[in-house]
């Protein structure tokens, strides 16, 4: 029987950067299908994949990193990333060896902030993937 | 410890006790409890929700709500580091007046939210 994975193993890293503060990650791929139909196939559609399409969710609290954590992306980063649309490698996944991982190149779609009178202000960022994943282990 | 930081910060105006059994003292006097509650990121816990109760007890309600207002000052002026937890902000969330038969003292039950960087 397998593992199930704990949800703080899997996170994403885009370049050599993590998002401070991230608490939920979400990661979304499907294929591309591609719909066909000839007189052959005697009215039953036919679908061929022609790609596949990949989008992130990340939600964080709304942080400022120290002087010392150039390992990370704060709200000013992600707010500069994400107007201008910003693009970066990424690698979606677990960090252990053996641990399965996504990886390609994302782009910074938007950010959006919540803060309340009463609890500790939280952004949702929005990427998408561009081009095609690579599907890996760690290690391997 | 988040809940000696608030005794002691609380001591300065009443005595104070945590809530640990029954109290035997003498009126005026403060009972406090404190849950705490870890923010979780993917890194690691970046700080603590402390929610506090601090109930001032006394025979007279005036005496009671003179001593409310007292806590009240000192709690929401914590800052800095308090006997070894760094306080982060101090949210002032409701707080309640009752009488209790039993021991023919009026009560405020006064809650905070209290958010530190450390336990």
């Amino acid at each position: 029987m397998g593992n199930k994975v704990l949800g703080y193993n899997i996170g994403l890293k885009l370049g050599t950067k993590k998002i401070l503060g991230t608490t939920q990650d979400n990661f979304k791929i499907e294929g591309v299908r591609k719909e066909s139909i000839m007189k052959a196939d005697a009215g039953i559609k036919q679908y061929d994949n022609d790609g596949s399409r990949a989008s992130f969710s990340v939600t964080a609290f709304v942080m400022k990193k120290a002087v010392a954590e150039a390992d990370v992306m704060d709200i000013q980063d992600i707010r500069q990333a994400c107007a201008q649309n910003s693009q970066a490698a990424f690698v979606y996944g677990g960090e252990a060896a053996g641990d399965y991982t996504v990886s390609g190149n994302a782009m910074f779609l938007s950010c959006a902030e919540t803060s309340d009178s009463e609890n500790y202000a939280t952004v949702t960022i929005e990427l998408e993937m561009i081009g095609d994943p690579v599907f890996g282990t760690v290690g391997a | 410890m988040i809940l000696q930081a608030v005794i002691s910060t609380v001591k300065k105006v009443i005595d104070a006790y945590p809530i640990i059994g029954d109290i035997e003292a003498v009126t005026p006097f403060a009972a406090i409890d404190v849950k705490q509650k870890p923010f979780f990121t993917k890194n690691g816990i970046c700080g603590y929700s402390n929610t506090a109760e601090i109930i001032i007890v006394h025979q007279g309600l005036s005496v009671v709500m003179q001593k409310s207002e007292e806590v009240k000052t000192v709690v929401a002026a914590m800052a800095g580091t308090i006997d070894q937890t760094e306080i982060e902000n101090v949210r002032f969330i409701e707080e309640e007046q009752s009488f209790d038969e039993k021991s023919q003292c009026y009560i405020n039950l006064i809650q905070y939210q209290i958010n530190s960087k450390n336990q």
